[in-house]
């Protein structure tokens, strides 16, 4: 029996629920045939603001356990730019386009979305949880008022489906997503990376000049698996699961958990054709256990709901 | 050592192609041998497919130690995460066979591994990626590397000196166990400087670059970026166009994720990708001031 793997993200439709996850994948143009891009339910584009972003001074690596700290600092080429030079580019490609959208106002993020408007893209995705800037970042995505601020202002110019990628450093994360639901965001996408650091004992000081940077990887895998599940427990909208995601265990315990559609970041790093690869494997996942429909998986696990 | 002959050193069927850049491909390679050529520093010569477009001398692959090309379970506990970028030390096809040289020292987690490999092991690759020497230079052509950054100057000198060109090199290591013998080194004019003086000239590159009476053009380098600065700004007092092949911690190798940067000369405050852009990189188009004073 073959699998139906396709699925629904509200009013935007998938082929299968496997996308990259934003600032992994470059702009998504980039080695078309070897990460085999056509095959993905969707491709999210770095996260674009309205100048182009030098980003942070090096180092902005460090390898942990299972993990990676990162402190690229939102570097893209801008919105313009990105219009200009990789839009195309994608659009030959099959899947959805998700413009991930980053600023350091309101304003900004609306703008950004203003001028995407313009150019043949399904959807977006606004990043309101990078830990690695100094504005915008995780000030908006740590308060329930800032995050349905921004989502405010860009859904007065958009109709277009809106995602709004949430970060695990807060106290309630279902209440942030709330606030993104309440001022028409379609969905969410969970989660951005965690806040970490690490130390140069050689030199006895802070490895990234920031001090703090995102740790993402396998080694956050359950930590995501858990908001994902905290968010199917409260909510009732379609989320994007995003942590640690490699095989396809990994992504159906997170369709299972309540997402209906995954992400692939760091994996991506060590195998840039993994999302393609994953999603093979889901379908050969889901056909040795039966499945027929994909969409049947999620928000499967028994008792999601239940108040414990 | 004695010097024998090695695949990795016979004249390639075919040159590097010039022309656009291809796209990279997933492969596995497997090890043919795998053994100690100074303290500190090993040859790997594997078996590799023969499809996809051959390296050019200064692009690099990056590997990991699993076999195969899809991984589909990272076993977060039996390795580190990230791939391990390598500059392609020698590279021959022959016959339809094709053989991949790779020169590293072993540092860390995954080079220390690397050392253990026995004939027979296969490991994963992706390449080739990166961007090459350019071929086309005024002559002679300076080569010069600092400890290991020998690893790419040799496939570029076997190049070179396959096309008949005209090439000298200076080639400097911190001590004399730790450099190769001189039987591997490519081309005739060949200076050494060791800080032990065990090899060579006692001192650095720079020493033996400025007593050089060699009006050189052109001149390429890699070795650790201090050094790099030190042979920058020692080509740019003499006219000579610099070529640098720059190192810096990959998280991709492949320009997906931007965590190679360097800074870039000009305009700061914007960083170059030492993986896309680079890893060669023409001199002027690093901001070496900023570089050495970064915590890199
Ligand atoms: C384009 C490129 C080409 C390279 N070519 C060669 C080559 O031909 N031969 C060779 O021996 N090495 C080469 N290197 C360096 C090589 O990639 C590193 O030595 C290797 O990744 C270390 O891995 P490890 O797991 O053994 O060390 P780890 O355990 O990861 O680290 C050990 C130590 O090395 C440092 N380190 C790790 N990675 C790098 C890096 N990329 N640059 C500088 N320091 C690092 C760490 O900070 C740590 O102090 C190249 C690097 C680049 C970027
Ligand atoms: C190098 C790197 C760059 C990232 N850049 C972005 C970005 O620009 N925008 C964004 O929304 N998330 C960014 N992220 C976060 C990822 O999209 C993802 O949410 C997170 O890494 C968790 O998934 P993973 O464990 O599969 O990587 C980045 C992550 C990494 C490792
Ligand atoms: S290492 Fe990822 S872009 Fe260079």
């Amino acid at each position: 029996m073959t699998c139906d793997l396709s699925t629904d993200l509200g009013p935007l439709g998938l082929a299968n629920p496997v996308m990259n996850a934003s600032g992994t994948f470059g702009y998504g143009d980039e080695w078309p045939r070897l990460c085999n891009t056509a095959v993905l339910g969707a491709i999210v584009t770095k996260t674009l603001t309205l100048e182009p972003r030098a980003g942070n001074p090096p180092p902005r690596l460090q390898e942990t356990p299972s993990g990676l700290l990162n402190s690229i600092g939102l570097q893209n080429v801008g919105v313009t730019a990105f219009l200009a030079e990789h839009l195309s580019a994608l659009r030959a490609l099959r899947p959805p386009v998700i413009a991930s959208v980053g600023g350091a106002s309101a304003e900004e993020f609306a703008a950004v979305v203003e001028r995407l408007e313009a150019g043949a893209l399904e959807a977006y995705e606004l990043n309101v949880s990078c830990p690695n800037v100094a504005q915008g970042g995780l000030s908006f995505g740590r308060s329930p008022g800032e995050t349905a601020r921004v989502v405010r202002g860009v859904r007065r110019v958009t109709q277009r489906p809106l995602f709004v990628k949430l970060t695990p450093n807060v106290t309630d994360i279902v209440a942030i997503g709330r606030a993104a639901l309440d001022e028409g965001a379609t969905g969410l996408t969970a989660v951005n990376t965690f806040l970490g650091m690490e130390i140069d004992l050689e030199r006895s000081r802070p490895r990234f000049g920031r001090v703090g940077a995102g740790l993402s990887g396998p080694a956050i895998r359950p930590l995501a698996l858990y908001r994902i599940w905290e968010l199917a427990r409260s909510l009732d909208c379609p989320l994007i699961g995003a942590g640690g995601i490699v095989t396809a265990r990994d992504a159906a315990a997170f369709m299972m958990a309540g997402a209906t559609a995954v992400q692939v970041g760091t994996a991506t790093l060590r195998d840039p054709a993994r999302p393609a690869a994953l999603v093979t494997e889901l379908a050969t996942f889901a056909e040795a256990r039966g499945l027929a429909r994909i969409r049947d998986l999620v928000a499967s696990l028994e008792g999601l709901r239940d108040v414990p | 050592m004695t010097r024998r002959p090695v695949q990795g050193r016979a004249a390639p069927d075919r040159a590097p192609a010039g022309g656009p850049l291809g796209e990279p491909a997933l492969f596995s390679g497997g090890v043919l041998r795998n053994q100690r050529v100074a303290a500190g520093l090993y040859e790997l010569l594997l078996a590799v497919p023969d499809a996809g477009d051959p390296p050019r001398p200064g692009q690099f692959v990056s590997l990991v130690l699993e076999s195969g090309v899809a991984q589909p379970e990272f076993e977060g506990l039996e390795g580190p995460l990230l791939r391990r970028p390598f500059s392609v030390a020698g590279f021959v096809q022959a016959r339809g066979r094709r053989r991949l040289k790779l020169l590293y020292a072993s540092v860390g987690r995954i080079t220390r591994r690397m050392a253990a490999l026995v004939p027979g092991a296969n490991i994963g690759l992706l390449g080739p990626l990166g961007t090459p020497f350019p071929l086309e230079v005024p002559e002679p052509i300076l080569l010069v590397g600092g400890g290991r950054g020998i690893a790419p100057l040799l496939y570029l000198g076997e190049t070179l000196a396959c096309r008949g060109r005209a090439f000298a090199l200076v080639y400097g290591a911190r001590r004399g166990a730790e450099m190769l013998p001189a039987g591997q080194l490519p081309g005739g004019s060949i200076w050494l400087a060791t800080e032990d003086g065990a090899r060579g000239r006692r001192g650095t590159v720079l020493d033996v670059l400025d007593g050089l009476r060699l009006e050189a053009p052109t001149v390429m380098a890699c070795g650790p970026h201090g050094m790099l600065a030190s042979v920058a700004g020692w080509s740019a007092a003499r006219g000579a166009a610099c070529w640098v092949s720059v190192e810096a911690v990959f998280g991709c190798g492949t320009g997906l994720c931007g965590g190679c940067a360097i800074p870039a000369a000009g305009k700061p405050p914007d960083f170059l990708w030492a993986c896309r852009q680079g890893p060669v990189l023409p001199a002027e188009s690093v901001d070496w001031e900023r570089w050495n004073a970064s915590d890199l």
